[in-house]
């Protein structure tokens, strides 16, 4: 929803409507143990002197990631004012490109055509942060008996070019249960809209760089996938693992047909079996040879700390091991 | 009257006439302004590719023998060449100096027999004594404290291939690696036939690497002599080309089996094919022939059976005038470069079959940038030329906009909107026709909603009802208007839908049964309204009584859905609707969007069709009264022609509010561009389209422009709307709107 934030000035709405939609989450938040952090990331030490503001405008999927870090950033430093806007990955480098916003956050890399714009206006490349590490779920209504689809499944329920070479079009129930409430009824499929990094990278992986079918109703945000899917007995759709609610339930995924399934939980998605696990990114405007600003870095040195990391691990979402932080740290 | 105060009227007049003329041009120009700057932005899709002749650079004296491939950098500073005798040299593109030179093997000696360029930065490269090398070419971007650029260039030899033991048997190599570290080489041998190695590289979770190799001859027949070879980038798909005009294809994916998919006659009259090329993503392929005709053909799933694939020829591009000898393509957009024997070079994009540009004259070699900016070629003069290329739409073209086109993994042709995807090598699919389909569907659907309830609702207020009760409820619908359009769209969409899915029976039930019961009720209630009394009383508040059949209606229509639904549909409508209809129930559908596009639209048709009724002059009604027609006769002869050009026009504002409206059809829609009347699932507007993709769109990217021809689309939509409208509500005036 908050596509609209911008466009009309009906901040107390829409926040009610962002509390009412993220309840179930916070809810489930509280009794779901969150990712262990890595106990050797470093402690967050703050300078001094730090002030001043960020501007961030790119994925949704980040967007509760980017709110909870700016808070608790704050604390640290009261004078900086820190404004974050979600509204899809690809918004990220128009906004970058245009000066509107200092970070990017998204939940893709940058497409070449992507860095090709930036690296016109700015002459370098942009420099990709790694802040995070995520998995995509295939949700499905709670009351659904379904518990393991294969990839090429997955393309075929939701791509009509069915690059995974799933020999049928999948359009109806029937397929995976021949009884039960829901063998008669058409799959209704859920999924977010294009400038989302989680549409991209969903196309890419899991329908095989395919398009999607035109019958997948796009939602605005990762939050109202999962609201459709709640409301819909029939629905399935994809979002980040962080969204997952009471009225849903993720699939078990297996990379091909005949091969066993996995959760999306954190020894899977580190060990790469789950097939659908990806980097977030911060992308920042880093002139070469030259340091950030120190409010940049210091944020993104909060990130990357043990503290950002247990807001990843808090907020569903997996933390980066100590060594890879401490690579992201370097490039900074 | 003083002739003073006169002067001053007239003074008045005078000025307040300027003022508005000034004022009403000044709304023309504003909206022309608009349209003019909306148009500005999306001309230059219709603008030609164009390339400048940026320099040109003599061969250096220190290039030693004939050049065989040349490449640049995507930044205009460097260029290499590579030579027969085995050598690469770097250039500066300025003044044509040597950046470095280097022979590619350390050991040197032999010399190039057979040379191809993939991914346009990598070789691969057969010597005369039959080893093999693949290399890469790099030109990194360095920065200097200053920030100043400079190239870094430089070549890696990926992997080397000893000599073969009869080095004279095989004619030419391919190589490529794949993603997961298997090489896989490609032997065309003197006797026409292939052989196929796997190198597979695993590395296990101790890091251990292991290497396996796997060797396949392809021992069926081929139908001729192999005169042209492609392999995608990853190895995946071999296609070979026969001197007699057949192309085959074999799979690749498994490493201990090599599978032949299909054989096909690519050019008419067995013309034989001279070049085949892969178009970036490695779908589709180039043939080109000795008569210089360009095609692409891919693999489309055959009707029959979904799992097999054959090979469909899809779309034609620019022929050259003789024999195609090179196909290169870009690394950034469906653009196919190809050079003829003659010399000649070709840019065509293959989803527009849009013809780029022609270079002319004779070219021996050329090389295109990674970025798809620049382009060298050497002539046959030894210069060496290097052009800029500006080709920022290649994708648009009428065809690709309006029509129908078949795209990469297509079944056949058809109007597709999916405009982004995270990789590269994905064909932007661009149509506008399922967008002006789901403005006309939405709409449509929102004004059999609303006309009906709009328009006999005023009838009915202004002159059924009483004047008291009239004087309030106007104020009360026009209130509805003032609800902005964004709550709206969350309420249905977030409450409405979940609700109307639920009772979707009941409310089609109602559909029926309510206008029965109404029925009913009248035939019932004829007896009392002899009694005249009882009329007086009931006179301006016959709704009054009304309101209990409603709800009569109401409760039998909810009441009676669960039995007729097990009657009739087996106790699941939309199931029925499904399987027997072949109809697919959405939850946002447009029901949902009649309703709420409802709400926006009935406050606007009721208020202005209110008021050109309300305008009738009494005495017209008086007389129709009088002459003694009922109430209902007054109003159907005599009121609705009168009223009929304000009534007319208040549909036509309402519709053109419908068209533009964009949050509730944003929030409510689903927006899914499919091409379907069904009133169970829902669309994609052009309006909701502009506002989801906006925010995406790189500025004066091709979807940018696409975005603001979306807006032109519409502004002409209502433009033409409009003024067919206006010169209809003329007519209607002329023929019955006498006061």
């Amino acid at each position: 929803m908050t596509i609209f934030r911008k466009a009309y000035n009906l901040k107390p709405l829409l926040m009610a409507a962002v509390i009412a939609a993220s309840l179930p989450i916070s809810a489930l938040m509280a009794h779901a143990e969150g990712a262990a952090v890595d106990a050797k990331l470093p402690a967050y030490q703050a300078a001094t002197g730090v002030a001043g503001n960020i501007d961030s405008i790119g994925s949704d999927t980040l967007n509760n990631l980017m709110t909870f870090w700016s808070e608790s950033f704050k604390k640290h430093y009261p004078n900086v004012k820190i404004q974050v806007e979600g509204k899809g990955s690809s918004t990220a480098p128009p906004a970058l490109i245009a000066g509107t916003a200092t970070f990017g956050p998204m939940s893709r890399k940058m497409k070449s055509t992507e860095e090709d714009e930036f690296e016109k206006k700015y002459g370098f490349k942009p420099t990709p942060i790694g802040v995070a590490l995520d998995s995509l779920a295939v949700f499905v209504h709670k009351d659904n008996p379904l518990k393991t689809l294969s990839m090429p499944q997955v393309d075929a329920i939701f791509s009509k070019s069915r690059k995974g070479g799933y020999a049928n079009d999948i359009t109806e129930w029937k397929s995976f249960s021949a009884d039960g409430p829901l063998a008669s009824l058409p799959i209704s499929l859920y999924g977010r809209n294009s400038a989302s990094g989680t549409y991209g990278y969903f196309k890419e992986h899991a329908l095989y760089k395919g398009d999607f079918k035109d019958t997948v109703k796009e939602q605005p945000g990762s939050a109202a996938v999962v609201m459709g899917i709640t409301e819909d007995k029939a629905g399935i759709g994809y979002s980040g693992i962080g969204y997952v609610t009471s009225g849903v339930k993720a699939v078990a995924l297996s990379p091909k047909d005949g091969e066993p399934a996995y959760d999306a939980n954190i020894e899977n998605v580190l060990s790469g079996k789950y097939p659908l696990s990806r980097m977030l990114y911060i992308y920042v405007i880093k002139e070469p040879n030259k340091p950030l600003p120190a409010l940049q870095q210091e944020f993104l040195k909060f990130v990357l700390s043990k503290e950002g990391q247990e807001i990843v691990s808090k907020d569903g979402y997996l933390p980066l091991p100590a060594d890879m932080a401490a690579k992201e740290q370097g490039k900074i | 009257m003083d002739k003073q105060f006169l002067k001053r009227v007239r003074r008045k007049d005078k000025i307040a006439k300027t003022v508005i003329q000034v004022c009403g041009i000044m709304v023309i120009v504003c909206v022309f302004a608009i349209l003019a700057l909306i148009v500005k932005v999306t001309l230059p899709l219709l603008s030609p590719s164009r390339i400048t002749d940026a320099q040109t650079v003599a061969l250096n004296a220190l290039v030693g023998s004939t050049p065989v491939a040349i490449g640049l950098d995507s930044y205009g500073d460097a260029f290499h060449i590579i030579d027969q005798g085995g050598t690469i040299t770097f250039l500066d593109a300025k003044n044509g100096e040597v950046l470095s030179q280097h022979p590619i093997r350390e050991q040197g000696g032999s010399h190039i027999k057979q040379i191809e360029q993939y991914k346009n930065s990598f070789y691969n490269i057969l010597w005369q004594d039959s080893s093999l090398s693949m290399i890469e070419v790099r030109y990194q971007p360095k920065f200097d404290a200053q920030g100043k650029r400079t190239i870094d260039t430089s070549f890696q030899t990926i992997k080397s291939w000893s000599a073969l033991a009869e080095p004279e048997l095989l004619a030419q190599s391919y190589v490529r690696l794949s993603a997961d570290n298997r090489f896989s080489r490609i032997d065309l041998m003197t006797d026409n036939t292939l052989t196929l190695s796997h190198e597979v590289t695993t590395t296990d979770f101790l890091d251990n690497k292991k290497t396996e190799a796997f060797t396949l001859r392809i021992d069926e027949a081929l139908p001729g002599r192999v005169t042209a070879l492609a392999l995608d980038d990853l190895g995946l798909a071999l296609y070979v080309g026969t001197d007699n005009g057949y192309v085959v294809r074999w799979d690749l994916n498994e490493n201990d089996a090599v599978k032949k998919t299909d054989t096909f006659a690519a050019t008419d009259k067995s013309t034989p094919i001279s070049s085949l090329g892969l178009v970036f993503g490695g779908q589709s392929l180039v043939v080109g022939a000795q008569t210089g005709t360009m095609q692409t053909w891919m693999p489309v799933t055959a009707e029959a059976n979904n799992a097999i694939k054959k090979m469909q020829k899809i779309h034609v591009l620019e022929p050259h005038s003789g024999a195609v000898s090179t196909i290169l393509s870009s690394r950034r957009s469906k653009t196919v470069y190809s050079i003829s024997q003659a010399g000649t070079i070709h840019a065509d994009h293959m989803t527009s079959e849009k013809h780029l540009f022609t270079i002319p004259a004779a070219y021996q070699v050329f090389g295109i940038s990674q970025k798809d900016n620049a382009l060298i070629a050497l002539g046959s003069d030894h210069l060496m030329r290097i052009w800029q290329i500006d080709n920022p739409h290649p994708e648009t073209s009428f065809k690709t906009l309006f029509g129908k086109v078949w795209y990469e993994g297509y079944s056949k042709p058809e109007y597709v909107w999916q405009s982004s995807s995270q990789s590269d090598d994905a064909e932007p699919k661009l149509s506008l026709v399922p967008l002006i389909f789901g403005t006309m569907k939405g709409t449509f659907y929102a004004m059999l909603f609303s006309i009906p309830l709009a328009i006999f609702g005023a009838v009915y207020t202004s002159q059924f009802t009483s004047a008291k009760f009239r004087k309030s409820i106007k104020p009360i619908i026009e209130v509805m208007a003032s609800v902005p359009s964004v709550v709206i769209g969350f309420l249905i969409a977030l409450w409405l839908a979940p609700i109307v899915e639920r009772s979707l029976f009941p409310l089609l039930v109602g559909l029926f049964v309510i206008p029965l019961i109404f029925t009913l009720a009248m035939v019932v209630i004829q007896p009392f309204y002899r009694n005249r009394r009882f009329v007086n009383l009931l006179s301006g508040y016959e709704f009054l009584l009304m309101l209990p059949v409603l709800f009569l209606g109401g409760w039998l229509a909810v009441s009676l859905a669960p039995g007729l639904e097990a009657l009739l549909f087996n106790g699941n409508f939309k199931v029925w609707l499904y399987q027997d209809m072949g109809m697919r129930y959405d939850q946002r559908n447009c029901i949902i969007i009649a309703f709420g596009l409802g709400i926006c639209v009935i406050p606007i048709i009721f208020s202005i069709t209110e008021d050109a009724i309300s305008n009738i002059p009494p005495s017209l009604t008086a007389a129709s009264l009088a002459l003694g027609a009922s109430r209902w006769q007054t109003v159907w002869r005599v009121i609705l022609p009168s009223a009929s050009p304000g009534i007319f026009a208040a549909m036509i504002i309402g519709f053109g509010r419908a068209v533009g409206e964009t949050m509730v059809v944003l929030m409510a829609t689903g927006n899914t561009p499919i091409m379907d009347w069904s009133i169970f699932n829902g669309m994609r507007t052009l309006s909701a389209n502009i506002a989801v993709e906006i925010p995406e769109a790189p500025m004066d990217g091709t979807l940018y422009r696409v975005l603001f021809l979306c807006a032109t689309v519409l502004f002409t939509l209502t433009f033409v709307l409009n003024t067919g409208a206006e010169i209809i509500r003329e007519r209607l005036r002329k023929k019955y709107g006498r006061y």
